[in-house]
């Protein structure tokens, strides 16, 4: 039942891949969409994407933001010659991209930033990874560890010592 | 399915292993318990993410712990941060390194004393002229440490500030600074302040600072005399350095050090050019038409900022473990300062 689906093409003719994510949501997505991410280009390459493309990592809400990035960015990647969709100005992408991101939190934007990880998609990666530096560049070491839930693992000489070492960093 | 993932999450990991190479030393990270919705990120994303931090939050994590500590020292890791930054300063080139330097006494030459008083602004180029300059790093050397100051030279963000008698690398985002060993091979210390340069060696990843030295007091017949070069190099950590001295024996005087994309050159005075053989890499590239087009924008608006050495808050974002230079150097007699150090600074 997945292989019909997965062989449905478009009237343009490109072919079409399902991605199917962990909690079984489907998306249908050219094949130029889906090929921004390394991963799958890989798997279209060796063609093993009929039976559609499981995600087991992958949360449908966070697939859905992934989907709409490279909707919006298959302009970029695709072949430069290929005008068929009117692909967005760049200004336009940017104002997508920061829409995209400046919205979201913590746990959402981490699970963003692992499927870009993990569908090997660089400039989502890039881009969520900055969103996470600017969240963080003004933040103290202990706030850090809350958002990383990391336990300080220092002996309060040790902190001490890298702490009076950095101390101009901590001047406001 | 599951079998053909881990056969592409093989084949990524792969590719990935290039960028990911340092992970071999492999830290034990505790987490807290009982946080089960909070999504944690592996280090290899951590590290992705530090990259992309400003040299100040940097500096404040490393006391996170003992992993980020680590992250942030590679070596690796510094050198990809600077990469980042450079990539910075491509979509946004607007900010600059400068030094005013004040001699003693008003109106003394630059082959006077001058003040101790090293400071390093950043200064912003703005579209609006409200643009500022912002203290960095100042360090106020002991009076009489040293007197006549040279023109700096500097190589992704490490300035050399070499004096008549001391010579002194700053790394102005990380307020480190290395002073160099004093040279006691040159022979005419007293009335004439040799050249010296500092660049990257590409070839081992590190930089280096090129000094030469006069191997005799007196001219030959030709009126040449004999010179040579120490090679210093920079280690990684910061106030500690490495003596590796290094002697050329036939290199002859030597007028001045040219920092060039390909290599630290060396002019002699009978107009020969002869190439440094321990070669040293220059990241930053002479770029004439770049003075040009700031030598208006110096004068016009520095002048005015840099007198009143006011710190405007402007809340820059500067980025660098080490900034990323496109000019060499810059030269400019203003009124209260002899002369001014500029590089343009990642933001």
């Amino acid at each position: 039942m997945a292989a019909a689906a997965a062989e449905a093409t478009t009237d343009g003719g490109g072919k079409m891949i399902i991605l199917i994510s962990a909690d079984g949501k489907r998306f249908e997505v050219t094949e130029a969409v889906a090929s921004q991410s390394q991963l799958i280009s890989n798997m279209i390459e060796d063609d093993c994407t009929e039976n559609g493309v499981r995600l087991p990592n992958v949360d449908g809400d966070i697939l859905t933001m992934v989907v709409d990035y490279c909707n919006m960015h298959a302009g970029d990647a695709a072949a430069a010659g290929d005008t068929m969709k009117a692909s967005s100005t760049e200004e336009e992408l940017k104002k997508f991209d920061a829409e995209l991101v400046q919205a979201l939190e913590n746990p959402v934007l981490f699970k963003l930033i692992l499927a870009a990880n993990f569908l090997n998609i660089k400039s989502l990666l890039d881009m969520t990874c900055q969103r996470v530096a600017d969240m963080m560049s003004g933040k103290t070491p202990e706030q850090m560890r809350e958002t990383f839930s990391i336990e300080n693992d220092f002996t309060p000489e040790e902190e001490a010592a890298i702490r009076q070492e950095n101390a101009w960093a901590f001047d406001d | 399915m599951d079998y053909e993932f881990k056969t592409y999450k093989k084949r990524q990991r792969g590719q990935q292993q290039m960028d990911f190479e340092l992970k071999t030393c492999h830290r034990k990270r505790q987490r807290r318990r009982g946080h089960q919705q909070t999504v944690e990120l592996p280090d290899e994303i951590v590290r992705e993410v530090l990259i992309w931090l400003p040299v100040k939050s940097l500096a404040r994590f490393k006391s996170v712990c003992k992993a980020w500590l680590s992250i942030i020292s590679e070596s690796c890791f510094i050198r990809e941060h600077l990469q980042c930054s450079k990539l910075k300063r491509y979509w946004n080139p607007s900010s600059f390194l400068i030094t005013p330097h004040i001699p003693l006494k008003p109106g003394d030459s630059i082959f006077a004393a001058f003040s101790t008083d090293i400071r390093f602004y950043q200064w912003s180029l703005q579209e609006d002229t409200r643009a500022a300059a912002t203290l960095l790093y100042r360090r106020h050397f002991p009076a009489g440490e040293f007197e006549p100051v040279l023109p700096m030279a500097h190589c992704d963000g490490l300035v050399l500030l070499p004096t008549k008698t001391k010579a002194y690398v700053f790394n102005p985002a990380t307020r480190d600074v290395l002073a160099l060993p004093e040279s006691n091979r040159n022979m005419r210390q007293r009335d004439i302040c040799p050249p010296i340069g500092l660049g990257f060696d590409a070839s081992t990843g590190k930089y280096k600072v090129a000094r030469s030295f006069y191997r005799s007091r007196e001219y030959n017949p030709m009126g040449i005399a004999a010179m040579g070069f120490e090679v210093f190099t920079l280690m990684e950590k910061k106030a500690v350095g490495e003596k590796l001295w290094w002697i050329h024996p036939t290199l002859c005087c030597i007028q001045r050090l040219l920092h060039t994309a390909r290599g630290v050159y060396s002019i002699t005075l009978i107009g020969r050019i002869s190439k440094i053989p321990h070669r040293l890499c220059s990241v930053s590239a002479f770029k004439t038409k770049h003075l040009v087009s700031l030598r208006c924008l110096l004068t016009r608006t520095l002048k005015l900022k840099m007198m009143k050495l006011q710190l405007l808050s402007l809340a820059v974002n500067y980025v660098l473990l080490s900034f990323a230079i496109l000019c060499n150097k810059y030269v400019s007699t203003c009124q209260e300062m002899s002369w001014i150090q500029i590089g343009i600074v990642g933001i």
